[in-house]
């Protein structure tokens, strides 16, 4: 009668067991520790060397007609599927619940317009799940380049995102000029915790 | 009275087969710990990551000022001419230069804090600028590159008030890649300089060689 330990069921003979049985149950707990250990490992992998991590950024100048979505013409990373550029280039698609981090931001050419900028992420999926989306807007006074960080808090998905069909885009506006002329644009998204209760 | 199948006794254990059972034992134990002890050191570098946090102790410049529009404008900050103490550092330090940084490939988030102020008059509504910049060597021009970047643009009035500013980005840093922390801004009447306490910080988020990971 093989007895077991309480957290992750590692069996071990006990005092009923026949001597002759101890090579089988010496097998089975190698293996029921081997099988733990993949479990660990597993979940290591996810976090050592790479982390699911999706980084799209602009690298070459272009106009973008305002109130619309910034087109990527770079994946700089995609350690897990969340872009398909091919169907979608404005948009990163986590597609696990957790903790994600986000960061997005922009630079603009002078516009030769004074005015301000916005650069506003938009859920595809209208805001079902996650909090309101923090934006950021900056002042053009038509002297200088002006760059856009937008660097957003942790936030919780829960999962249900369709790569290519429902994620986050970074659309940017202009209160004044009718196009934004974006030099650089840089939008990252990483796993930063699974968000389960500890 | 005859035994058909054989009276041979069943093996068990004995005395002399204890050392076998034992050698056994011991390499079972050194599997699992050679198997502990290299998840051990990937859970090690998961919660350590190569993290360096950079905090000024005198202030930075004073910089002359730049045309707004030149997308190369800036001066270095944090670099070998600046004061500023390693105020947190658990790998062997960056390579610092005049043109930058080289940091380990990999994936890194990497900001950047100041607080500026002109040391003389402020001309009104000019441009302050604080940039990560990922440059690399051109090597026709031996110039620099900027392959990517994330800025932040802010304006000071008149009144001469300092002007904070932060930001980050997220960086692929691969073979021959500089880190560029560059200030530039538009006054003309006087020089701005950076303030004591302006931080700078670099965490490596993960290895940059394409495995899918789920």
């Amino acid at each position: 009668m093989t007895a077991s330990t309480p957290l992750f069921a590692l069996p071990y003979p006990d005092g009923s067991d026949r001597p002759c049985d101890f090579a089988q149950q010496w097998c089975d707990f190698t293996e029921a520790i081997e099988d733990v250990l993949e479990g660990f490992q597993e979940t290591l992998n996810r976090t050592v060397p790479m982390i699911p991590i999706a980084v799209l950024s602009v690298s070459e100048p272009l106009s973008i007609t305002s109130f619309n979505n910034i087109p990527y013409d770079t994946v700089t990373i995609d350690s897990a599927g969340w872009t398909a550029v091919d169907v979608d280039n404005t948009m990163i698609s986590p597609d696990m619940a957790g903790v994600l981090s986000w960061h997005a931001s922009a630079t603009i050419t002078q516009s030769q317009v004074a005015g301000a900028y916005l650069l506003d992420p938009i859920d595809s999926r209208g805001f079902l799940n996650e909090p309101n989306l923090p934006y950021m807007d900056q002042m053009d006074n038509n002297t200088a380049i002006i760059g856009i960080p937008l660097p957003l808090p942790v936030m919780f998905s829960d999962g249900g995102w369709t790569p290519g069909l429902s994620g986050i885009r970074n659309n940017i506006s202009a209160n004044v000029a009718a196009t934004v002329p974006l030099t650089h644009s840089n939008y990252a998204v990483y796993w930063h915790a699974d968000g389960g209760t500890v | 009275m005859t035994h058909l199948c054989g009276f041979d006794s069943l093996d068990c254990p004995e005395p002399e087969n204890f050392a076998a059972v034992a050698k056994q034992l011991h390499e079972t134990a050194q599997q699992a710990e050679e198997r502990i002890y290299c998840m051990e050191q990937f859970l090690r570098y998961a919660v350590n990551r190569e993290t360096y946090v950079m905090t000024s102790t005198a202030d930075m410049g004073p910089f002359t000022s730049s045309t707004g529009t030149d997308p190369t404008a800036g001066s270095i900050i944090f670099s070998p001419a600046h004061t500023f103490a390693n105020t947190f550092l658990n790998f062997p330090i960056p390579f610092n230069s005049t043109i930058g940084r080289t940091l380990p490939s990999g994936m890194w988030h990497i900001g950047a804090y100041v607080a500026t102020f002109s040391v003389g008059a402020a001309n009104d509504n000019t441009f302050r600028r604080l940039r990560i910049v990922k440059a690399r060597t051109n090597p026709s021009t031996g110039g620099n590159t900027f392959v990517d970047e994330v800025s932040h643009t802010s304006f000071e009035s008149a009144n001469g008030v300092q002007i904070l500013m932060t930001v980050s980005g997220v960086f692929k840093i691969e073979e021959g890649d500089r880190i560029m922390l560059l200030f530039a801004h538009g006054n003309t009447s006087s020089n701005v300089s950076i303030a004591t306490g302006a931080l700078g910080w670099f965490t490596k988020l993960s290895d940059a060689d394409v495995v899918r990971v789920i």
